[in-house]
């Protein structure tokens, strides 16, 4: 699940060349570090009206047969197309799909490289018909790359992006094995979304299907602006994807699929999330980077099936920590940004503060199972460790199919917000008073959480709100609620004494009497993960 | 340092804190004045500032004697909670007739605070000491068997006026312990204090603290606006006469004129010094287990010197001790800024950081050649005062030497509005991102934050040119840029420090050789 991203830049001095080389090439997705081989992609016949019941067809017959992993092409000529490389080459606009159509959205395809190796096929689908589209070195402008001699014609693509239109800049990528991202209505591209996710964190190791084919239509379907099929390939399972594309106030791509099982897998991943989260005010400082925080996504939403809400922040722990949430038919959940400030970033290239939250919406009811959260250690801000998902109580077996219909929203805002405060900072420290050092205990750990919004919103400052704490082990203690004067937002606070260095979880919402006024706060307290004052 | 930063643990806990509020806040009034006709007269009308010069030539003139006025048993050896314990009973609080626009509380002796500091009133008649009283205090949970002795005295006072609303008293400024007092404008809680005199602070020797041993307060008519305390300071090797006029408001400004006679050679004197504390800000980059962001009295001292130049120096809390100087001319004054006024940068609900005043002494006349010091004191914890600035002289003050000093100490949020320049608004450093820990060979990337002045903002998109030099050590990629979340620019830098050699750091903005644009930003880098 790890992957390279490409949006990390060096020390300033490079920064200013990098930013412009990110305009031109702000989606790619450079490909996972450790790809498997995989299947050529199939054959269409040109000019045959495409079908989303024959590209079904065709995956579900792939799947009677042994995955056949692809051999990427040119491997030599790939090594040497390293990233700065990489940067150097650029597609001639010109050469866009529907480039120059004010009804339509251009298409441009990623070049292949070291760390993109595996060709997928393109097809380009209007009024009915299929048109392929080859790869030719004309399509390239190589000429700052440093690559010498003819490149062969029998390149291929890595992957494609869709642009705004007009052309410039785009919003929306698909490169990768299964891995799409769109730059949201804040367009600045953060999270990546996956068609699916097979034994993530299990320890067989983790299985990445691909889209190996993708037939892009315009106008989309159900009045989509773009529908991009796609044929997914892997070893236990392929898939036939229609992603129905909208951009207008809100970005949302609506994913229908069919699941066929090639073998049984230990954990399905349905509408897999996949983010970077490094450290906030959460667990400021554990890096000594001058930027105050560093994260694509700063918690877990949950909005599950009984109507409960739920916040959790994510966290960057020392081992993997995998939290799987029970529910049934939930309304939705999502990695969300919910911090909006540029102040908490400081980062003027990267932009965190503008990186899309992505919330999973089911179409149709999803029975039981479990919202999965995964947590890596990680010590940087170019790899994703964070991945979310939701997986069925029943895993599917041999020869099985699936259907899965979700929308994805890429929001600056979660798209169905609760009716209930919110919470939108988590900060945490050593425990006790400022100025008591003598009453401090090493064991206590205090715990601020601020809520704004619903109820809160007509409250002043007043004395009798409540916070609903608990935790798994441990003693809670201090435990008070206060206006932040000056703001809309109310802070619990508390501390926790626990010992040992087992996983604590923890509760809160805020209360008035017996009415709840926010929604769940839960968090993973890991003893020994922050450090300690020196 | 010692006794400073004791002294600082008080200040802390009258802080704000919720359940303390009550001790530091101003009392509901009643019941009979505290003079009320039974005050001691010396009838010595006129009674001024030259007078108090004069008993300070006459403390001078003789030999330093300690005080000797015993401490009751019942005050002895109190901490600092059983000392909170005894409260000053509002209904004596002075002129609480309500006819002036000043009012004064006074401090029982004990915890920190055991020397007795007579307090005098001057009104027409002649000059007025308060008497002490057992029965002027409440002493809580504390056991007394038997009132205080009459001639206990005081530790000190703390002044009150309608600073927000007509009718009602807010305290604005403290005169307590050593010659250690502070103030604060309109809206704001006390942080930094202001000293008489700082003796040979931070040096091998111990830290010398004379102190205030005696306070005339003027008496003000009702429409006065201004009140004016007369103190006299004594300590080992120097004696003084000291003049404020205190003027509360949206900025609190105090004018002192000093008298300093110095029995003995000092080693090192310190005029006009303020002191504060820096725990943790946005240039701390290592881990602080808080899950506030920032903790400070002031982020940053200020220099404007008798050229023009003014220099900003970001605080520290050092590993070791640092001591900076800062050579001067004539300078026009200097300060101890809180210039971050954001909640979000400190989010502490109870000490309220962002409100704590900054304090700019501006200096009066002409003082000629000296030099700025800042000495910046490693601390665990934000109780302990570690940061200590002031002026001093180029040529050391002889023994039996008199000088006089006057400056002015403004008690703002933000003193330094008037000056011209782009200002540093925020210094961050951290490792270079994107380089690794085995390869960035001890690099430091610096980020520095300059808010245009106002008649500066319409060429934000073009960016001046930075100016930074370091003396040791190597600059590289020194960049600035427009800053769109400010109307100013960012100034990036990486570090590649000589081993060992800490490097002396400057930087500021120009556009041509010589247009220069913003104060020039200081900072002194340690490796290790």
């Amino acid at each position: 699940m790890a992957r390279t991203r490409d949006d990390y830049r060096h020390a300033s001095p490079r920064r200013i060349n990098r930013r412009h080389a990110l305009r031109r090439l702000s989606a790619t997705l450079l490909a996972a570090r450790t790809l498997p081989a995989w299947s050529a992609a199939p054959d269409t016949d040109e000019g045959r009206p495409f079908n989303p019941q024959w590209l079904r067809e065709h995956a579900e017959a792939l799947a009677r047969h042994p995955y056949v992993a692809p051999t990427p092409p040119h491997p030599a000529l790939l090594a040497r197309i390293d990233y700065d490389t990489y940067q150097a080459i650029r597609f001639d606009s010109r050469h866009a799909l529907w480039p120059n159509d004010p009804a339509r959205l251009p298409v441009e395809p990623f070049h292949l490289g070291r760390y993109a190796r595996l060709p997928v096929a393109l097809y380009r689908v209007e009024n009915g018909s299929t048109r392929r589209i080859e790869y030719r070195p004309d399509l390239f402008d190589y000429s700052a790359s440093g690559l010498d001699g003819p490149l062969p014609d029998d390149l291929g693509f890595a992957g494609f992006r869709v642009m705004n239109t007009g052309g410039a800049g785009d919003w929306l990528a698909f490169m990768g094995a299964s891995y799409f991202r769109s730059a949201g209505v804040l367009d600045q591209y953060g999270l990546s979304a996956r068609g699916i996710a097979i034994d993530t964190a299990m320890p067989g190791g983790e299985e990445f299907p691909r889209f190996s084919a993708f037939w892009l239509e315009q106008p989309g379907r159900d009045g989509a602006a773009l529908s991009v099929h796609a044929l997914l390939e892997g070893p236990s399972l392929t898939g036939a994807y229609r992603i129905d594309c909208r951009r207008g106030d809100a970005v949302t791509t609506d994913v229908h699929a069919t699941l066929f099982m090639r073998r049984a897998v230990a954990r399905l991943g349905i509408a897999p999330l996949t983010s970077m989260y490094w450290y906030s005010e959460t667990n400021h400082r554990v890096s000594g980077d001058w930027r105050p925080e560093i994260h694509d996504s700063d918690g877990l939403a949950l909005a599950t099936g009984a109507g409960e809400r739920i916040w959790r922040p994510l966290n960057a722990p020392p081992r993997v920590q995998s939290n799987a949430f029970l529910d049934r038919d939930p309304r939705g959940f999502g990695l969300l940004q919910r911090d909006r400030a540029f102040d908490h970033y400081q980062d003027d290239g990267v932009f965190y503060n503008r990186r899309p939250s992505v919330w999973v919406e089911p179409l149709g009811r999803w029975g039981d199972g479990a919202v999965h959260l995964v947590e890596l250690p990680t010590d940087d801000e170019i790899h994703d460790n964070v991945v979310a998902f939701w997986s069925p109580a029943e895993q599917p077996q041999r020869a099985q199919s699936l259907a899965l219909d979700y929308r994805l929203h890429w929001a600056a805002e979660e798209p169905y917000p609760p009716s209930l405060a919110r919470a939108v900072a988590t900060r945490a420290g050593r425990g006790g008073l400022p100025g008591q050092q003598a009453a401090r205990k090493p064991s206590q750990r205090k715990f601020v959480v601020d809520f704004t919004g619903g109820p809160l919103d007509s409250l002043e400052q007043r004395y009798d709100l409540t916070a609903a704490a608990s935790a798994s082990r441990g003693v809670i203690d201090n435990a008070h609620v206060l206006k932040v004067l000056g703001t809309p937002r109310w802070r619990a606070s508390f501390d926790l004494d626990v010992s040992g260095e087992a996983p604590v979880d923890l509760r809160c919402h805020l209360r008035l009497g017996d009415r709840t006024l926010s929604e769940t706060w839960l968090y993973q307290y890991l003893p020994g993960s922050l450090g300690l004052d020196a | 340092m010692r006794e400073s930063r004791r002294l600082r643990a008080r200040s802390q806990w009258c802080a704000p804190l919720a359940i303390l509020a009550l001790l530091c806040a101003p009392p509901p009034l009643s019941a009979t004045d505290l003079l009320g006709g039974e005050a001691e007269s010396l009838a010595r009308a006129g009674f001024g500032f030259a007078d108090v010069v004069r008993r300070a030539e006459e403390l001078a003139a003789d030999a330093w004697r300690p005080d000797d006025t015993p401490l009751p048993d019942a005050l002895a050896d109190l901490e600092y909670a059983a000392y909170q314990q005894i409260r000053f009973r509002p209904e004596h609080t002075l002129w609480r007739d309500g006819r002036l626009p000043f009012r004064i509380q006074l401090f029982p002796r004990g915890f920190l605070f055991t020397e007795r500091v007579d307090v005098y009133l001057i009104d027409d008649e002649g000059v007025h000491a308060v008497p002490f009283s057992h029965e002027l205090f409440d002493y809580g949970a504390l056991e007394m068997a038997e009132p205080l002795p009459a001639g206990t005295g005081f530790a000190g006072f703390k002044l009150f006026y309608p600073l927000a609303d007509a009718d009602r008293f807010d305290e604005f400024a403290v005169f307590l312990g050593a010659s250690y007092f502070r103030a604060v404008a309109r809206g704001q809680h006390y942080g930094l204090s202001a000293r008489g005199l700082a003796i040979d602070t931070a040096l091998e020797t111990p830290e010398e603290f004379p102190r205030y041993r005696a306070f005339w307060i003027r008496r003000p008519t009702p429409d006065d606006t201004t009140i004016t305390v007369l103190a006299l300071l004594d300590g080992p090797r120097v004696a003084g006469a000291y003049r404020f006029v205190l003027r509360p408001g949206a900025t609190t400004v105090i004018d002192v004129e000093a008298r300093i006679i110095l029995r003995e050679q000092v080693g090192k004197l310190g005029i006009a010094p303020l002191t504060s504390m820096f725990h943790h800000g946005e240039n701390t980059s290592r881990h602080v287990d808080d899950y506030r962001p920032e903790a400070h009295d002031s982020d940053g001292l200020v220099i404007e010197n008798g050229n023009g130049e003014r220099i900003w120096h970001p605080l520290r809390n050092p590993q070791r001790l640092m001591i900076s100087e800062f050579g001067v001319n004539d300078a026009h004054g200097f300060g101890l800024l809180q210039r971050d006024r954001r909640f979000e940068n400190y989010q502490d609900l109870e000490l309220d950081y962002e409100r704590r005043p900054s304090a700019w002494v501006e200096l009066l006349d002409t003082w000629g050649k000296g030099r700025i010091e800042l000495v910046e004191i490693p601390t665990p914890n934000e109780t302990n005062d570690n940061i200590v600035a002031f002026w001093k002289p180029a040529t050391a003050w002889q023994a039996g030497s008199a000088h006089t000093v006057r400056y002015r100490i403004h008690f703002a949020p933000d003193p330094e509005a008037s000056l011209g320049g782009a200002r540093v608004v925020a210094t961050r450093l951290g490792t270079t991102p994107g380089v690794a820990q085995d390869e960035a060979d001890g690099r430091r990337h610096f980020v520095i934050d300059f808010a245009a002045a106002d008649d500066g903002a319409g060429a934000l998109d073009n960016p001046p040119q930075a100016v930074c030099t370091s003396s040791s050590g190597a600059l590289e990629a020194v960049t600035v840029r427009p800053h769109r979340h400010l109307a100013g620019w960012r100034l990036e830098f990486d570090l590649h420090p000589d081993e060992d050699t800490p490097s002396n750091l400057r930087c500021f903005l120009r556009r041509g050789a010589g247009d220069v644009l913003s104060e020039t930003w200081a900072y002194t880098w340690t490796p290790g």
